[in-house]
């Protein structure tokens, strides 16, 4: 440094800082405000304690050191279903470096915060190291081979008294394909429907909703096609903190043109980026979709044509669309008519529109008629079956879409197959089994008197993961099975991200045994005051074994196997076959499975699921296709995703589902469902039947729409044997496919050839009907709004009241009015929801043991306007207690805000660790505690299901706050 | 000759922090070390906006100007970079930079192999050790740019936000995508500058 | 006589010094960058070579391509 003097006059230094650290008219941001907070991680302290070896050596080397060749692995990211690909570098066996994949399809090198710091799981420093047992309330390690052969005596102790459904098996969206598959398969050799996993409590309601109205329960389109929106329309859902990478193709639509509406209870991120942000109250969509339905009809908006083809039951939808005047949309849901005739109006002029929503619309008592008046707005509005439209819900982890296709459900069977004696019998089929054996292994008796079903427990919809603690608390005469659940097997599942803590509390320690399998010990390990019969087997990772994962969008990606298993961990499918053989049944899991040792080949897994697999045409799907593909991400177009050229030219990146009939017939999968402008065996499709082809008197078939190419041009039921005979086209099989297929319908023809028959004729094999606006399998047939359980608006309870209670519903007694009989919202005058934050990803264990991702947020906080957060004497950072009007309660810092409106406060859900203002963290197995902890937003949380697929109710409860 | 920038799209950051762990990652950032921050402004409500920010590697750079012990220098293409030998930790650089970037680890806590001395953004450029050697990983964290490669947080930017490398083909980048933008009304601010007709 | 020339005295010389105390130099004291006394870095020098450059312009198009 040297001082010299200079005469020209220089004016201080233009900071752009600068503005932001006086504070003058720059509110505080989230991150700035949690690094204020005064916390230096209780985690950090820990942070160089237990460190085993191979950490150490893994971080002494960095990407750099010399010796030893480094290896590149194609994987994807694991924490959300946008599917981002990476560049693993191995050496060593070490995972040494991450690198961008600007190649990959979904995501071009971009990544978020998750996606950024997934290196860290080759370190996994805060993982669980080894099988762990409760002895006397310690942790005590022991081997593998102890804890397999404790863990199957107890279960087949239990079995022998109270039957297979006293356990209930929680698997997880954190799978990959094949062991989601297998995972079902398991509990079905072991006797019972009670397997679930985090699809009943993210998005349920939407494959409910979806399927019944038009055939399939997925994600229409894909990120990528967003691009060829010219409107984009997100409710209830916030992208830029749940989906990041999604954003890149959201933005650079808006560079294109295109406008986007963000309706949403929260001034969210995303909403940020809006054209136009309107504010709903929680719970009130019902109400915003019928006002938007309104201004379309009003101003003759709709697409006539389309509705007049594809839809069926509009007017029903019409006569109920009539209450909804401008002036009661806005007395329900506080959006005023100018707001919405705008919002409207953005829609209808720029079309296709896309329709994008997430848990916001899906965690409601009435999610699934959420769902359904979202699709019919689009049915209205004409944009479904084309580029840039669709109905893109963003499903949450990256393999939930995968683990719900393979039926990983206590309603359904693998390919969405369902739970009838047909649906049974085709699997048994494929498994190489005998059926009469398969259903001696299940409960035999039925519960009439319980509110069940005359029919037994194998074909009834087992006890879902929203519901595991009524299925161990409640009276056991009023449980449609033979007893309660006495042991959870929680694999890969957090229980905070269930609602009811402190309730949650007492049915673990009722549980005769819990057993925990993950690559974290998770709350489930430590929220409780167990003594004894309480496991954690450790898991690997996704990146320590290899298979396939199914992206929101419907497409297959292979992920290769990064590093060898971390400590004592083993890959999930090696430890599903190690339980099965204590338990008896690992020869029939694995009869068309090669084993190589403990493992069952992935590749065989993959083999004999597509099989089976017609329903939803993963029947096309190969591992070598599936390979191919992963080793030419570069020759995908980014906005059609369909290969220019290479070695798959004209099939779409990762076969997204349906990819018809066999290998053989190199379907290239569908990019965009319903989309009539292709023909069928290029990936076209049209609306599905599956509701019958008639309805009080009307055709329910499509009438005059139809795929390119097709043959029958117009509507036409499902294809079945009959139907082919019927065309003279039966013929065209060959003497084998003929064999099994006849007397089959096409999703049951395990030739395929029926399917392959119709295709060659250009008609979608399941039929060619309209989509349906009333569903009358449903509790409400059109949809319509009723209150939440604990609404704060209890005036309008007298004219939008819930259901009445059930008995028998997925076993259990369900209540609804005898709730909302009580008006909670004077001592609990606030909204209560919840979300996202862009550095965790579901209960947070996994996350929240990353350090890169963990220092970015280290406090469970609620946002509360400044008008509650004075009401209340509590000021901005300040210690609170959020209590619940079930008495649940949580100790957590305020953050004083205007993202939320007064009268609604929201809470993040990822946090675990702290219960009631009680800090776990010694609960945790020596090292395995994560960095961060904080209040379960969920323990506050209180009760309400859907009336169809008992989703929790998570996004309107109420609350109270003070200061703590 | 090329000149070394970064220029983050304030239309296009989502605030997701993959910048941030992006550079934890290549770098092996340790806790409390943030050579990396996204900064946003009117949080939660209307006009809100977020840059990610980190050192700017300034033409004339007054951290190199007010530096007692000159650890600076620059590299032909305009990379601000120090030696840590020399460093001394004084905290003068934190006064001068107008992006707050220098971070300093706590007395008690080794953070790249030294103690106490500044630390910030290298623009994965490593320092004043053989290129791509375990010393300078130790001391400095990544050096992608000899091996052919741009900083870490604008490669793995989710939505290209963010973006590294020649200041002049930057710009270009950023022009095409203003220009897409201008033609659009609804582009953030332009209704209230020019009215929303035009 | 005396008293007069303090009547004029002291006010002139309370609004000298007043006038002297709003004067400020235009002249700043700027720091300007010394001479590196570090380690030369090798990347110094590599980071000329026009090649090294054409390297990352190239990359940098590859990063931001949409495709």
């Amino acid at each position: 440094m040297k001082l010299i003097k200079k005469s020209d006059p220089v004016s201080a230094a233009e900071s752009p800082l600068a503005s932001h650290a006086d504070g003058k008219g720059v509110s505080l941001d989230r991150r700035a405000f949690l690094r204020n907070a005064g916390l230096t991680a209780g985690g950090l302290a820990l942070a160089s304690q237990v460190t085993p070896g191979l950490v150490r050596q893994a971080e002494a080397e960095g990407p750099v050191a010399a010796n030893g060749e480094v290896q590149t692995k194609r994987t994807v990211c694991g924490h959300c279903s946008v599917g981002c690909g990476i560049y693993a570098e191995v050496r060593d066996g070490i995972w040494v470096g991450q690198e961008p994949a600007f190649d990959h399809p979904f995501c071009l090198g971009g990544h978020c915060a998750k996606g950024a710091a997934v290196r860290d799981h080759g370190r996994g420093e805060r993982r669980l190291k080894y099988p762990m047992k409760m002895v006397d309330g310690q942790w005590k390690r022991i081997s593998w081979d102890q804890a397999i052969e404790e863990i199957g005596d107890k279960m087949l102790e239990i079995r022998e008294k109270s039957g297979p459904d006293s356990v209930q098996w929680l698997g997880s969206a954190k799978f990959n394909n094949e062991q989601a598959y297998l995972f079902r398969k398991m509990a079905a050799l072991w006797g019972s429907n009670n397997v679930d996993h985090q699809a009943r409590i993210c998005h349920s309601t939407t494959v409910a909703g979806v399927a019944n109205t038009w055939g399939y329960g997925a994600m229409t389109n894909s990120y990528n096609d967003i691009l060829k929106s010219k409107s984009i329309l997100i409710i209830g859902g916030n992208p830029a903190e749940a989906h990041p990478v999604s954003m890149q193709f959201v933005l650079r639509a808006k560079e294109n043109g295109a406008k986007l509406l963000v309706i949403d209870p929260r001034f969210s991120r995303t909403a940020a980026h809006a054209d136009q942000f309107v504010r709903l109250r929680p719970g009130s969509d019902i109400a915003v979709m019928y006002g938007m339905l309104w201004h379309i009809f009003e101003n003759g908006w709709e697409d006539k044509e389309f509705i007049e083809q594809r839809v069926w039951g509009m007017d029903k939808i019409r006569e109920e669309m009539a209450r909804w005047t401008p002036e009661e949309v806005e007395r329900v849901s506080g959006v005023d008519r100018e707001t919405l005739y705008e919002a409207t109006r953005l829609m209808a002029e720029n079309r296709p529109g896309t329709f994008v929503w997430c848990m916001g619309g899906t965690q409601h008592t009435i999610g699934n008629n959420f769902t359904r008046l979202y699709s019919i707005v689009q049915l209205a509005l004409g944009n479904m079956g084309r580029e840039g439209g669709g109905t893109n819900i963003f499903r949450g982890h990256d393999n939930v879409q995968g683990a719900t296709d393979f039926g990983v459900l206590s309603d359904n069977l693998p390919g969405y197959y369902g739970l009838s004696e047909a649906a049974w019998r085709h699997w048994a089929a494929v498994w190489d089994l005998d059926f009469d054996e398969l259903a001696a292994r299940f409960a035999q008796d039925t519960y009439p008197e319980r509110g069940g079903p005359d029919t037994k427990p194998m074909f009834t919809a087992g006890i879902p993961v929203s519901r595991w603690i009524d299925g161990v608390l409640e009276d056991s005469d009023q449980i449609v099975q033979p007893d309660n659940l006495r042991a959870m097997v929680f694999w890969g599942h957090a229980p905070n991200s269930q609602v009811r803590g402190p309730e949650m509390k007492k049915a673990f320690e009722k549980l005769d045994m819990l057993v925990v399998v993950d690559p974290f010990p998770t709350v489930s390990a430590v929220m409780h005051d167990r003594r004894e019969n309480t496991y954690l087997l450790p898991a690997t990772t996704q990146f320590e074994t290899y298979g396939s994962l199914t992206a929101s969008n419907r497409s297959v990606q292979w992920r290769d196997k990064v590093i060898d298993p971390l400590f004592d961990s083993r890959p999930d499918h090696v430890i599903m076959y190690k339980l099965a053989t204590k338990l008896g049944f690992a020869d029939d899991l694995t009869k068309n499975i090669q084993v190589n040792g403990e493992e069952p080949l992935i590749e065989d897994i993959v083999r004999e699921y597509a099989r089976g697999m017609w329903s939803i045409g993963y029947s096309g799907m190969t591992p070598e296709r599936l390979k191919t593909h992963q080793q030419n991400w570069h020759t995908f177009n980014t906005t059609t995703l369909r290969a220019e050229g290479g070695p798959v030219h004209n099939e779409f990146y990762g076969l997204p589902w349906p990819c018809w009939g066999t290998p053989e017939m190199k379907h290239p999968g569908t990019a965009n469902l319903y989309d009539t402008s292709l023909a069928v065996a290029d990936g076209g499709l049209n609306f599905r039947e599956n509701f019958g082809t008639e309805r009080d008197g009307e055709d329910l078939l499509a009438e005059g729409s139809y795929p390119v190419g097709a043959d029958i041009q117009g509507g036409h039921p499902r294809f079945t044997a009959d139907l082919l005979k019927q065309l003279g086209w039966w013929d065209e099989l060959t003497d084998e496919e003929k064999e099994l297929a006849d007397g089959k319908a096409w999703n049951y023809d395990r030739s395929g050839g029926i399917i392959r028959v119709a295709i060659e004729h250009g008609c979608a094999p399941f039929g060619n009907a309209k989509a349906r606006c009333v569903a009358w399998n449903f509790p409400d047939p059109v949809p319509i709004h009723r209150e939440p359980l604990y609404t704060s608006r209890y005036e309008l309870v007298a004219n939008y009241p819930t259901y009445e209670d059930r008995r028998g519903f997925f076993r259990l007694p369900t209540r609804y009015e005898s709730v909302q009989a009580t008006d909670f919202s004077d001592d609990y005058p606030l909204i209560h929801t919840s979300g996202r934050l862009v550095e965790y990803e579901g209960g947070g264990d996994e996350t929240r043991s990353n350090p890169w991702l963990a220092e970015l947020q280290q406090e469970m906080f609620a946002e509360i306007n400044p008008v509650d957060a004075n009401n209340a004497g509590i000021r901005d950072g300040q210690d609170i207690w959020l209590e619940g009007p079930e008495g649940g309660r949580i100790r957590i810092k305020a953050m004083v805000t205007r993202r939320v409106a007064p009268g609604v406060v929201f809470t993040p859900y990822h946090f675990g660790g702290h219960l009631e203002g009680r800090d776990l963290r010694e609960n945790y197995p020596e090292g395995s505690d994560p960095f961060v902890l904080g209040e379960a937003a969920n323990t506050a949380f209180t009760y309400g299901y859907d009336s169809v697929t008992a989703m929790q109710e998570t996004k309107c409860s109420l609350c109270a706050i003070r200061p703590a | 000759m090329a000149k070394m920038k970064f220029l983050c799209d304030a239309e296009r950051c989502i605030e997701c922090n993959g910048c941030v762990t992006a550079c934890k990652n290549v770098n092996e950032v340790p806790w409390g070390i943030n050579r990396r921050r996204v900064v946003t402004l009117n949080d939660g409500v209307p006009g809100e906006k977020s840059i990610s920010v980190a050192c700017m590697h300034c033409t004339d750079a007054p951290c190199a100007a007010v530096c007692p012990v000159d650890c600076f220098y620059t590299t032909a293409d305009g990379v601000v970079l120090h030696d840590k030998d020399l460093c001394i930790g004084c905290g003068y650089c934190f006064y001068a930079c107008p992006f707050g970037a220098p971070q300093y680890p706590s007395p008690q806590e080794r953070a790249f192999a030294v103690r106490g001395k500044m630390d910030k953004c290298t623009f994965c450029a490593g320092g004043p050790e053989e290129p791509g050697s375990q010393a300078e990983f130790e001391k400095y964290g990544a050096n992608r740019v000899a091996e052919g490669k741009l900083p870490a947080c604008a490669e793995m930017c989710a939505t290209k936000a963010l973006l590294a490398g020649d200041g002049d083909v930057l710009a270009d980048i950023y022009r095409k995508r203003v220009l897409r933008r201008a033609g659009r009304p609804q582009t953030w601010g332009w209704e209230k500058a020019y009215g929303a007709d035009v | 006589m005396k008293t007069r020339f303090l009547f004029v005295a002291i006010p002139l010389v309370a609004v000298l010094l007043l006038l002297t105390g709003c004067y400020e130099s235009r002249d700043v004291t700027l720091h300007d960058a010394g001479v590196y006394k570090g380690q030369t870095d090798p990347l110094v020098e590599m980071s000329a070579d026009p090649a090294y450059q054409e390297r990352l312009r190239e990359r940098l198009l590859m990063v931001q391509t949409d495709r």
